[in-house]
């Protein structure tokens, strides 16, 4: 092998080889994980999550679960919110820090423009993730339902990660079954919720 | 190349194209083990197009080709809903079916002593305060379902309660407490079937044993 043939070796394995081992090691380390956008202003601020540290990051890779984010910078204020990454839907983390110092505000000054970009975009994703909630839970689409007799709503729930519903009856007695066969009237199956009704207590 | 030379070989390659086919087909089954978990279950076994295969009235090994098949008990004792299977390698088919409506409805009436202690022990305002309706066996007669509904006076309504009960070692236990609606998720171990059948509205005829004439 002359040297040419080596030194062409050498550079497939440098700008080819490497970088797919490098891919085939990040997928590996990103599998069964959810990649979470990361809208925070300024954008150099710290995001933390369970001791985690990044910075100037446009996502962030998490396994689904529930996270404590806290995002801060110096001269402005901290920003603490529990997310909860969802496989299959918009995950995302928005922060808009507000200035403390005379420094931070001058920066804020010079830099309305990210503030209005991020609202902008914290919109967007809140219509996405209401979409999709609705997507997954068509039942909320109509709720909540007031009849003279009873109302019916719901409430989010986490539990292990995962996010879902519990349907919610507010009916004096006698009418809570009213209330069921309104369900059970909009194709409803009344086994697949969890169904808490309000001022009840079982008498048996 | 002579004509006896060109019918030899059309001759050879049949031979080869039908021995092909006939090694596929030959590979093409497995041993398909049935076992009847009830020895009155005799079913007959059907091909996904309808077609009757055979009918097994005893545990048999009998041969499948690979695909989708359903059986359907014979004896009136048993439900007689298609219940589908497939067989993509060798396999065992464990039969045990449902018991029919009929059969269930009988064996309530057998098991309705037995059935009321237990509600009774386990709720005593049962025994004077509700009338049990819409009460029904399912599966092979281990699940016992039922609504409870409060004796009121007037046109009051009541509510309604669902309550489950299983079958173990021949003593009846509850499964579910009652409640308003038993939802599948908080009782895993209770068949889907069962939950969406007593979650159902109460029916006329227990109307009728509310409000008499």
């Amino acid at each position: 092998m002359n040297k040419k043939t080596t030194l062409i070796a050498a550079a497939l394995v440098v700008f080819i080889a490497i970088p797919v081992i490098i891919w085939i090691i990040s997928s590996t380390l990103q599998k069964g994980t959810v990649s979470v956008e990361t809208l925070v202003v300024p954008s150099n601020a710290t995001v933390t999550i369970n001791d985690e540290t990044y910075s100037n990051k446009n996502s962030i890779n998490l396994k689904p679960g529930t996270y404590t984010v806290v995002t801060s910078r110096d001269g402005f204020e901290t920003n603490t919110q529990d997310i909860l990454v969802t496989e299959g839907q918009t995950n995302a983390i928005i922060a808009s820090l507000l200035p403390v110092s005379e420094e931070a505000m001058r920066w804020q000054e010079n830099n309305m423009k990210a503030y209005l970009e991020l609202e902008g975009r914290a919109g967007s994703i809140a219509a996405q993730q209401g979409q999709e909630f609705i997507d997954t839970y068509p039942i909320t689409k109509w709720l909540p339902l007031q009849k003279p007799t009873y109302t019916i709503g719901y409430r989010q729930v986490t539990e292990n990660g995962k996010q879902g519903i519990v349907i919610t009856i507010n009916a004096v007695e006698g009418f809570r079954e009213a209330a069921l066969q309104e369900l059970r009237d909009r194709d409803i199956d009344l086994g697949d919720y969890t169904i808490e009704f309000t001022d009840y207590r079982s008498p048996f | 190349m002579t004509k006896g030379r060109i019918i030899s070989a059309v001759i050879i390659a049949l031979i080869v194209i039908g021995g092909a086919f006939g090694i596929n087909e030959f590979l093409s089954y497995r041993d398909v083990s049935v076992v009847l978990k009830d020895p009155d279950a005799a079913v007959e076994i059907y091909t996904s197009n309808n077609q009757k295969i055979t009918t097994v009235s005893a545990d048999e090994l009998i041969r499948l080709k690979v695909g989708d098949y359903y059986y359907k008990p014979v004896n009136e004792k048993f439900s007689t809903e298609n219940i589908p299977f497939t067989v993509e390698d060798t396999t065992t088919i464990e039969i045990n079916p449902f018991f029919s409506p009929s059969y269930l409805a009988n064996l309530l009436i057998a098991q309705q002593n037995d059935i009321r202690a237990t509600l009774v022990s386990s709720y005593p305002s049962i025994a004077a305060s509700y009338i049990v309706g819409d009460d029904l066996l399912s599966h092979q007669g281990q699940w016992y379902s039922a609504k409870l509904v409060q004796r009121v006076s007037g046109g009051n309504q009541p509510d309604i309660y669902r309550i489950i009960l299983k079958k173990d070692a021949e003593i009846w236990n509850v499964a579910v407490a009652p409640q308003l609606i038993i939802s599948k998720s908080e009782n895993p171990d209770v068949p889907v079937d069962v939950i969406r059948k007593v979650n159902e509205p109460l029916s006329n005829e227990a109307y009728a044993l509310l409000y008499p004439e």
